[in-house]
Protein backbone atom coordinates (compact mmCIF):
# COMPACT_ATOMS: atom_id res chain seq x y z
CA UNK A 1 0.00 0.00 0.00
CA UNK A 2 1.49 3.54 -0.82
CA UNK A 3 2.33 5.72 1.63
CA UNK A 4 -1.27 7.52 1.81
CA UNK A 5 -2.67 4.60 1.94
CA UNK A 6 -1.07 3.67 4.80
CA UNK A 7 -2.06 6.33 6.45
CA UNK A 8 -5.41 6.20 5.73
CA UNK A 9 -5.47 2.80 6.16
CA UNK A 10 -7.13 2.47 3.20
CA UNK A 11 -7.82 -1.43 1.96
CA UNK A 12 -8.15 -2.88 -1.87
CA UNK A 13 -12.06 -2.33 -2.07
CA UNK A 14 -13.93 -5.92 -2.54
CA UNK A 15 -16.02 -4.56 -5.61
CA UNK A 16 -12.03 -4.11 -7.38
CA UNK A 17 -11.18 -7.18 -6.08
CA UNK A 18 -14.01 -9.23 -7.66
CA UNK A 19 -13.86 -7.51 -10.47
CA UNK A 20 -10.61 -7.94 -11.08
CA UNK A 21 -11.15 -11.91 -10.56
CA UNK A 22 -14.57 -11.80 -13.29
CA UNK A 23 -12.39 -10.26 -15.42
CA UNK A 24 -9.33 -12.67 -15.19
CA UNK A 25 -12.35 -15.44 -15.68
CA UNK A 26 -13.21 -13.32 -18.93
CA UNK A 27 -16.80 -12.16 -17.83
CA UNK A 28 -18.00 -9.74 -20.40
CA UNK A 29 -20.27 -8.34 -17.79
CA UNK A 30 -16.82 -7.28 -15.62
CA UNK A 31 -15.54 -5.32 -19.01
CA UNK A 32 -19.12 -3.44 -18.92
CA UNK A 33 -18.91 -2.25 -15.73
CA UNK A 34 -15.27 -1.51 -15.74
CA UNK A 35 -16.11 0.62 -18.81
CA UNK A 36 -19.34 2.51 -16.57
CA UNK A 37 -16.31 3.37 -14.15
CA UNK A 38 -13.69 4.06 -16.06
CA UNK A 39 -15.02 4.58 -19.53
CA UNK A 40 -15.37 8.83 -19.52
CA UNK A 41 -12.56 9.39 -17.77
CA UNK A 42 -10.33 7.53 -20.27
CA UNK A 43 -11.78 8.90 -22.93
CA UNK A 44 -11.43 12.20 -21.36
CA UNK A 45 -7.45 11.60 -20.74
CA UNK A 46 -7.72 10.48 -24.43
CA UNK A 47 -9.09 13.19 -26.22
CA UNK A 48 -7.19 16.23 -23.64
CA UNK A 49 -4.23 14.73 -25.44
CA UNK A 50 -5.21 13.69 -28.56
CA UNK A 51 -8.06 16.52 -29.63
CA UNK A 52 -10.36 14.20 -32.23
CA UNK A 53 -13.07 12.38 -30.60
CA UNK A 54 -13.41 9.81 -33.52
CA UNK A 55 -9.44 8.79 -32.78
CA UNK A 56 -9.72 8.94 -29.06
CA UNK A 57 -13.03 6.52 -29.13
CA UNK A 58 -10.39 4.47 -30.87
CA UNK A 59 -7.87 4.63 -28.35
CA UNK A 60 -10.27 3.82 -25.56
CA UNK A 61 -11.21 0.84 -27.52
CA UNK A 62 -7.67 -0.29 -27.64
CA UNK A 63 -6.57 0.77 -24.09
CA UNK A 64 -9.85 -1.92 -22.76
CA UNK A 65 -8.65 -4.06 -25.18
CA UNK A 66 -5.51 -4.03 -23.67
CA UNK A 67 -6.63 -4.12 -20.32
CA UNK A 68 -8.47 -7.20 -20.97
CA UNK A 69 -6.06 -9.23 -23.05
CA UNK A 70 -3.17 -8.23 -19.76
CA UNK A 71 -5.64 -8.86 -16.70
CA UNK A 72 -3.78 -12.42 -15.80
CA UNK A 73 -1.18 -10.31 -14.51
CA UNK A 74 -2.63 -7.92 -12.51
CA UNK A 75 -3.04 -8.81 -8.77
CA UNK A 76 -6.48 -8.33 -7.68
CA UNK A 77 -5.78 -8.48 -3.93
CA UNK A 78 -3.10 -5.53 -3.66
CA UNK A 79 -3.97 -3.45 -7.29
CA UNK A 80 -6.19 -1.41 -8.27
CA UNK A 81 -7.55 -0.87 -11.79
CA UNK A 82 -8.38 3.19 -11.94
CA UNK A 83 -4.72 3.79 -11.92
CA UNK A 84 -3.45 1.09 -14.07
CA UNK A 85 -6.29 1.33 -16.93
CA UNK A 86 -5.78 5.54 -16.61
CA UNK A 87 -2.13 5.13 -17.43
CA UNK A 88 -2.72 2.60 -20.70
CA UNK A 89 -5.21 5.31 -21.77
CA UNK A 90 -2.40 8.03 -21.46
CA UNK A 91 -0.04 5.71 -22.93
CA UNK A 92 -2.20 5.07 -25.88
CA UNK A 93 -2.64 8.65 -26.57
CA UNK A 94 0.92 9.55 -26.04
CA UNK A 95 1.94 7.04 -28.08
CA UNK A 96 -0.52 8.30 -30.96
CA UNK A 97 0.78 11.89 -30.76
CA UNK A 98 4.40 11.74 -30.80
CA UNK A 99 5.86 12.14 -34.17
CA UNK A 100 6.58 9.03 -35.99
CA UNK A 101 10.82 10.74 -35.83
CA UNK A 102 10.16 11.05 -31.81
CA UNK A 103 8.69 7.33 -31.35
CA UNK A 104 11.41 5.79 -33.52
CA UNK A 105 14.05 7.16 -31.64
CA UNK A 106 12.53 6.42 -28.48
CA UNK A 107 12.96 2.60 -27.00
CA UNK A 108 9.76 -0.04 -28.01
CA UNK A 109 9.55 -0.84 -24.16
CA UNK A 110 9.41 2.75 -22.91
CA UNK A 111 5.57 2.90 -22.85
CA UNK A 112 5.13 -0.63 -22.08
CA UNK A 113 7.71 -0.64 -19.19
CA UNK A 114 5.21 1.69 -17.39
CA UNK A 115 2.21 0.19 -17.73
CA UNK A 116 2.83 -3.78 -16.86
CA UNK A 117 0.20 -4.63 -14.40
CA UNK A 118 2.38 -5.46 -11.42
CA UNK A 119 3.30 -1.88 -11.10
CA UNK A 120 -0.04 -1.30 -9.90
CA UNK A 121 -0.30 -2.89 -6.49
CA UNK A 122 -0.71 -1.12 -3.90
CA UNK A 123 -2.82 1.75 -5.45
CA UNK A 124 -4.59 4.54 -4.01
CA UNK A 125 -8.36 3.02 -4.13
CA UNK A 126 -10.82 5.76 -5.04
CA UNK A 127 -9.38 7.68 -7.90
CA UNK A 128 -12.93 8.72 -9.30
CA UNK A 129 -14.42 10.05 -5.82
CA UNK A 130 -15.98 13.58 -6.76
CA UNK A 131 -13.48 15.91 -5.69
CA UNK A 132 -10.28 14.66 -6.99
CA UNK A 133 -10.89 16.43 -10.24
CA UNK A 134 -11.26 19.60 -8.71
CA UNK A 135 -8.27 18.85 -6.16
CA UNK A 136 -5.78 18.17 -9.14
CA UNK A 137 -6.94 21.40 -11.00
CA UNK A 138 -6.49 23.57 -8.33
CA UNK A 139 -3.04 21.83 -7.62
CA UNK A 140 -2.11 22.69 -11.01
CA UNK A 141 -3.19 26.90 -10.83
CA UNK A 142 -0.26 26.62 -8.01
CA UNK A 143 2.64 26.30 -10.55
CA UNK A 144 3.94 29.31 -12.03
CA UNK A 145 4.09 29.58 -15.89
CA UNK A 146 7.37 28.03 -16.62
CA UNK A 147 5.93 25.22 -14.23
CA UNK A 148 2.82 24.70 -16.08
CA UNK A 149 4.63 24.76 -19.46
CA UNK A 150 6.72 21.84 -18.65
CA UNK A 151 4.18 19.75 -17.10
CA UNK A 152 1.56 20.40 -19.60
CA UNK A 153 3.99 19.34 -22.76
CA UNK A 154 5.36 16.32 -20.71
CA UNK A 155 1.69 15.56 -19.53
CA UNK A 156 -0.31 16.47 -22.96
CA UNK A 157 2.90 15.58 -25.85
CA UNK A 158 5.10 13.63 -23.64
CA UNK A 159 7.89 15.45 -24.33
CA UNK A 160 11.39 13.88 -23.12
CA UNK A 161 12.87 16.76 -21.32
CA UNK A 162 15.81 17.26 -23.93
CA UNK A 163 12.53 17.60 -26.12
CA UNK A 164 11.47 20.12 -23.81
CA UNK A 165 14.96 21.81 -23.59
CA UNK A 166 14.75 22.29 -28.03
CA UNK A 167 10.58 23.15 -27.78
CA UNK A 168 11.46 26.21 -25.00
CA UNK A 169 14.91 27.07 -26.09
CA UNK A 170 16.11 26.37 -22.57
CA UNK A 171 18.99 24.62 -21.52
CA UNK A 172 18.38 21.03 -20.03
CA UNK A 173 19.39 21.75 -16.74
CA UNK A 174 16.63 25.05 -16.08
CA UNK A 175 14.10 22.23 -18.10
CA UNK A 176 14.88 19.65 -15.33
CA UNK A 177 14.66 22.12 -12.30
CA UNK A 178 11.44 23.76 -13.57
CA UNK A 179 10.38 20.08 -14.21
CA UNK A 180 11.46 18.94 -10.13
CA UNK A 181 9.84 21.86 -8.92
CA UNK A 182 6.58 21.49 -10.49
CA UNK A 183 6.14 17.86 -9.71
CA UNK A 184 7.14 18.23 -5.79
CA UNK A 185 5.23 21.38 -5.83
CA UNK A 186 1.74 19.36 -6.90
CA UNK A 187 2.97 16.53 -5.03
CA UNK A 188 3.07 18.99 -1.95
CA UNK A 189 -0.64 20.12 -2.86
CA UNK A 190 -2.04 17.21 -3.53
CA UNK A 191 -0.51 15.26 -0.01
CA UNK A 192 -2.49 18.22 1.59
CA UNK A 193 -5.65 16.31 0.71
CA UNK A 194 -6.02 12.94 0.53
CA UNK A 195 -6.83 10.86 -2.76
CA UNK B 1 23.69 5.52 -10.09
CA UNK B 2 22.58 5.06 -6.23
CA UNK B 3 18.90 4.82 -5.11
CA UNK B 4 18.84 8.10 -3.46
CA UNK B 5 20.11 9.57 -6.54
CA UNK B 6 17.23 8.47 -8.25
CA UNK B 7 14.79 9.44 -5.43
CA UNK B 8 13.74 12.65 -7.22
CA UNK B 9 12.95 11.05 -10.60
CA UNK B 10 10.42 8.31 -9.98
CA UNK B 11 7.90 11.32 -10.76
CA UNK B 12 9.59 12.22 -14.10
CA UNK B 13 9.99 8.28 -14.99
CA UNK B 14 6.30 7.71 -14.06
CA UNK B 15 5.18 10.52 -16.69
CA UNK B 16 7.53 9.34 -19.37
CA UNK B 17 10.13 11.72 -19.11
CA UNK B 18 13.16 10.52 -17.89
CA UNK B 19 15.98 10.02 -20.59
CA UNK B 20 19.60 9.24 -21.29
CA UNK B 21 21.70 7.45 -17.96
CA UNK B 22 18.74 8.29 -15.34
CA UNK B 23 16.16 6.27 -17.41
CA UNK B 24 18.60 3.26 -17.82
CA UNK B 25 19.62 3.03 -14.20
CA UNK B 26 15.79 3.17 -13.03
CA UNK B 27 15.29 0.39 -15.39
CA UNK B 28 18.79 -1.57 -13.86
CA UNK B 29 17.02 -0.55 -10.67
CA UNK B 30 13.43 -1.91 -11.61
CA UNK B 31 14.96 -5.19 -13.27
CA UNK B 32 16.75 -6.19 -10.27
CA UNK B 33 13.29 -5.78 -7.87
CA UNK B 34 15.24 -2.82 -6.23
CA UNK B 35 13.56 -2.94 -3.08
CA UNK B 36 13.80 1.03 -2.60
CA UNK B 37 12.78 2.08 -6.41
CA UNK B 38 10.37 -0.75 -6.74
CA UNK B 39 7.56 0.80 -4.36
CA UNK B 40 8.37 4.48 -5.03
CA UNK B 41 7.77 3.78 -8.97
CA UNK B 42 4.59 2.75 -8.16
CA UNK B 43 3.34 5.06 -5.87
CA UNK B 44 4.76 7.82 -8.46
CA UNK B 45 2.86 5.72 -10.90
CA UNK B 46 -0.54 6.37 -8.58
CA UNK B 47 0.72 9.94 -8.65
CA UNK B 48 0.79 10.29 -12.36
CA UNK B 49 -2.83 8.37 -12.56
CA UNK B 50 -3.96 10.94 -10.10
CA UNK B 51 -3.02 14.35 -12.46
CA UNK B 52 -5.38 12.33 -14.94
CA UNK B 53 -8.31 13.45 -12.78
CA UNK B 54 -6.92 17.08 -13.87
CA UNK B 55 -8.66 16.95 -17.36
CA UNK B 56 -11.87 18.21 -17.70
CA UNK B 57 -14.34 15.31 -17.89
CA UNK B 58 -16.07 14.70 -21.46
CA UNK B 59 -18.73 12.33 -22.41
CA UNK B 60 -18.05 9.91 -25.46
CA UNK B 61 -20.23 8.84 -27.68
CA UNK B 62 -23.03 6.41 -26.41
CA UNK B 63 -21.80 3.95 -29.36
CA UNK B 64 -18.69 3.58 -27.54
CA UNK B 65 -19.22 1.06 -24.72
CA UNK B 66 -21.47 -1.07 -27.66
CA UNK B 67 -18.27 -1.12 -29.50
CA UNK B 68 -15.90 -2.16 -26.71
CA UNK B 69 -18.58 -4.84 -25.66
CA UNK B 70 -18.89 -6.23 -28.93
CA UNK B 71 -15.03 -7.23 -28.48
CA UNK B 72 -15.61 -9.83 -25.95
CA UNK B 73 -19.57 -11.11 -26.34
CA UNK B 74 -21.34 -13.62 -27.76
CA UNK B 75 -18.60 -16.59 -26.97
CA UNK B 76 -19.83 -20.26 -26.34
CA UNK B 77 -19.87 -21.35 -22.97
CA UNK B 78 -17.05 -24.14 -23.28
CA UNK B 79 -13.88 -25.58 -22.26
CA UNK B 80 -12.67 -23.24 -25.35
CA UNK B 81 -14.26 -19.91 -24.17
CA UNK B 82 -11.10 -18.88 -22.80
CA UNK B 83 -8.94 -18.39 -26.11
CA UNK B 84 -12.13 -18.02 -27.70
CA UNK B 85 -12.51 -15.12 -25.95
CA UNK B 86 -9.04 -14.03 -26.68
CA UNK B 87 -9.61 -14.53 -29.97
CA UNK B 88 -12.51 -12.73 -30.18
CA UNK B 89 -10.18 -9.68 -28.30
CA UNK B 90 -7.80 -10.33 -31.37
CA UNK B 91 -10.05 -10.41 -33.79
CA UNK B 92 -10.89 -6.97 -33.10
CA UNK B 93 -7.64 -5.48 -32.71
CA UNK B 94 -7.16 -6.99 -36.28
CA UNK B 95 -10.20 -4.52 -37.06
CA UNK B 96 -8.66 -1.86 -35.71
CA UNK B 97 -5.40 -2.70 -37.31
CA UNK B 98 -7.61 -2.84 -40.54
CA UNK B 99 -8.98 0.66 -40.11
CA UNK B 100 -6.99 2.65 -38.28
CA UNK B 101 -3.45 1.76 -39.56
CA UNK B 102 -4.41 0.72 -43.67
CA UNK B 103 -3.30 -2.99 -43.86
CA UNK B 104 -3.18 -4.58 -46.75
CA UNK B 105 -6.57 -5.89 -47.71
CA UNK B 106 -4.74 -9.66 -48.75
CA UNK B 107 -3.03 -9.91 -45.69
CA UNK B 108 -5.98 -8.95 -43.33
CA UNK B 109 -8.10 -11.24 -44.98
CA UNK B 110 -5.61 -13.93 -44.57
CA UNK B 111 -5.11 -13.42 -40.91
CA UNK B 112 -8.99 -13.31 -40.88
CA UNK B 113 -9.30 -16.72 -41.98
CA UNK B 114 -6.84 -17.83 -39.98
CA UNK B 115 -8.17 -16.34 -36.52
CA UNK B 116 -11.85 -18.03 -37.91
CA UNK B 117 -10.50 -21.11 -38.66
CA UNK B 118 -11.69 -24.24 -36.03
CA UNK B 119 -8.46 -25.09 -34.23
CA UNK B 120 -7.00 -22.01 -33.79
CA UNK B 121 -5.07 -21.40 -30.78
CA UNK B 122 -3.60 -18.92 -28.84
CA UNK B 123 -0.54 -18.95 -27.49
CA UNK B 124 0.98 -17.62 -24.13
CA UNK B 125 3.60 -14.83 -25.14
CA UNK B 126 6.28 -15.19 -22.08
CA UNK B 127 7.33 -11.79 -22.58
CA UNK B 128 4.46 -9.94 -20.47
CA UNK B 129 6.09 -6.49 -21.21
CA UNK B 130 5.81 -6.56 -24.94
CA UNK B 131 2.32 -5.98 -27.13
CA UNK B 132 2.08 -9.03 -29.20
CA UNK B 133 -0.39 -11.95 -29.68
CA UNK B 134 0.23 -15.00 -31.49
CA UNK B 135 -2.29 -17.41 -32.72
CA UNK B 136 -1.92 -21.00 -34.22
CA UNK B 137 -4.07 -23.49 -36.04
CA UNK B 138 -2.77 -26.35 -37.52
CA UNK B 139 -4.55 -25.69 -40.61
CA UNK B 140 -3.50 -21.77 -41.27
CA UNK B 141 -0.34 -21.70 -39.73
CA UNK B 142 1.00 -19.10 -37.33
CA UNK B 143 -0.11 -15.29 -36.89
CA UNK B 144 1.79 -12.79 -34.79
CA UNK B 145 -0.41 -9.56 -34.07
CA UNK B 146 2.08 -6.74 -32.66
CA UNK B 147 2.16 -3.45 -31.89
CA UNK B 148 4.85 -0.68 -30.99
CA UNK B 149 7.39 -2.66 -32.45
CA UNK B 150 10.36 -0.85 -33.51
CA UNK B 151 12.21 -1.02 -36.74
CA UNK B 152 14.96 -3.43 -36.84
CA UNK B 153 18.58 -2.15 -36.49
CA UNK B 154 20.39 -1.36 -39.72
CA UNK B 155 21.26 -4.43 -41.60
CA UNK B 156 18.87 -6.54 -39.75
CA UNK B 157 15.26 -7.66 -39.83
CA UNK B 158 12.82 -9.87 -37.73
CA UNK B 159 12.35 -13.75 -37.98
CA UNK B 160 9.91 -15.50 -36.76
CA UNK B 161 10.85 -19.72 -35.85
CA UNK B 162 8.25 -22.27 -35.22
CA UNK B 163 9.75 -25.21 -33.22
CA UNK B 164 7.74 -28.22 -33.57
CA UNK B 165 8.14 -30.58 -30.41
CA UNK B 166 11.64 -32.58 -30.39
CA UNK B 167 12.76 -30.73 -33.65
CA UNK B 168 15.38 -27.48 -33.94
CA UNK B 169 13.46 -24.11 -35.10
CA UNK B 170 12.38 -23.98 -38.36
CA UNK B 171 12.57 -20.32 -40.32
CA UNK B 172 9.39 -19.15 -40.76
CA UNK B 173 9.55 -15.95 -42.46
CA UNK B 174 10.97 -12.55 -42.47
CA UNK B 175 8.84 -9.67 -41.32
CA UNK B 176 9.33 -5.71 -41.04
CA UNK B 177 6.36 -3.79 -38.42
CA UNK B 178 5.11 -1.21 -40.74
CA UNK B 179 5.71 2.93 -40.20
CA UNK B 180 3.60 2.83 -37.47
CA UNK B 181 4.93 0.17 -35.62
CA UNK B 182 2.42 -2.63 -36.43
CA UNK B 183 2.96 -6.13 -37.67
CA UNK B 184 1.01 -8.47 -38.70
CA UNK B 185 2.89 -11.61 -40.39
CA UNK B 186 1.63 -14.93 -40.85
CA UNK B 187 3.84 -18.42 -41.42
CA UNK B 188 2.47 -21.78 -42.99
CA UNK B 189 1.16 -24.37 -41.13
CA UNK B 190 3.17 -27.52 -39.62
CA UNK B 191 2.38 -30.85 -39.37
CA UNK B 192 3.81 -31.73 -36.37
CA UNK B 193 3.28 -30.69 -33.12
CA UNK B 194 4.00 -27.14 -31.83
CA UNK B 195 6.70 -26.68 -28.98
CA UNK B 196 7.18 -22.93 -29.06
CA UNK B 197 7.10 -19.96 -31.59
CA UNK B 198 10.02 -17.34 -31.36
CA UNK B 199 11.05 -14.45 -32.97
CA UNK B 200 14.53 -13.09 -33.50
CA UNK B 201 16.57 -10.38 -34.34
CA UNK B 202 18.59 -11.71 -37.45
CA UNK B 203 20.95 -10.57 -40.85
CA UNK B 204 18.71 -8.28 -42.80
CA UNK B 205 18.80 -12.09 -45.52
CA UNK B 206 17.13 -13.68 -42.24
CA UNK B 207 19.34 -17.07 -41.39
CA UNK B 208 18.93 -21.10 -41.78
CA UNK B 209 18.97 -21.19 -37.86
CA UNK B 210 18.24 -18.34 -34.70
CA UNK B 211 21.37 -16.67 -34.22
CA UNK B 212 20.63 -14.41 -31.49
CA UNK B 213 18.54 -15.06 -28.82
CA UNK B 214 14.90 -14.66 -29.22
CA UNK B 215 13.05 -12.02 -27.74
CA UNK B 216 9.74 -12.70 -27.92
CA UNK B 217 9.20 -16.62 -27.21
CA UNK B 218 5.66 -17.96 -27.16
CA UNK B 219 4.05 -21.47 -26.36
CA UNK B 220 0.71 -23.39 -26.76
Amino acid sequence: MSLLGLLLGLEVPEGDRELVDRLKRRDPRALAELYDRFGRLAYSVIIAIVRDSGIAEDLVQETFLRVWNRVQAFDSQRGAMGPWLLTVARNRAIDHVRSAAARMSRNVYELEEREHPSLFVDSERDLISSDQGRIVRAALTTLNDNQKKVIELAYYEGLSQTEMAEKLGQPLGTIKTWVRSALKRLREELDRVPA
Amino acid sequence: MTCDELREEYDAFALGISEGAVLAALREHLAANCPTCEPAVREALDFAARLSLGVRQTDPSPGLRRRILAMVQERPSSPRVGWLAGLGAALALLTLFTVRMSMQQARSSEALTLLSSGDVKQLSVQQPDFRADIFASRSRGVLLLASNFKPAPAGKTYEMWIIPKGAQPAPAGLFAPRADGSVIHIAEPIDQPLAAVAVTVEPERGSDHPTTKPFLVATP
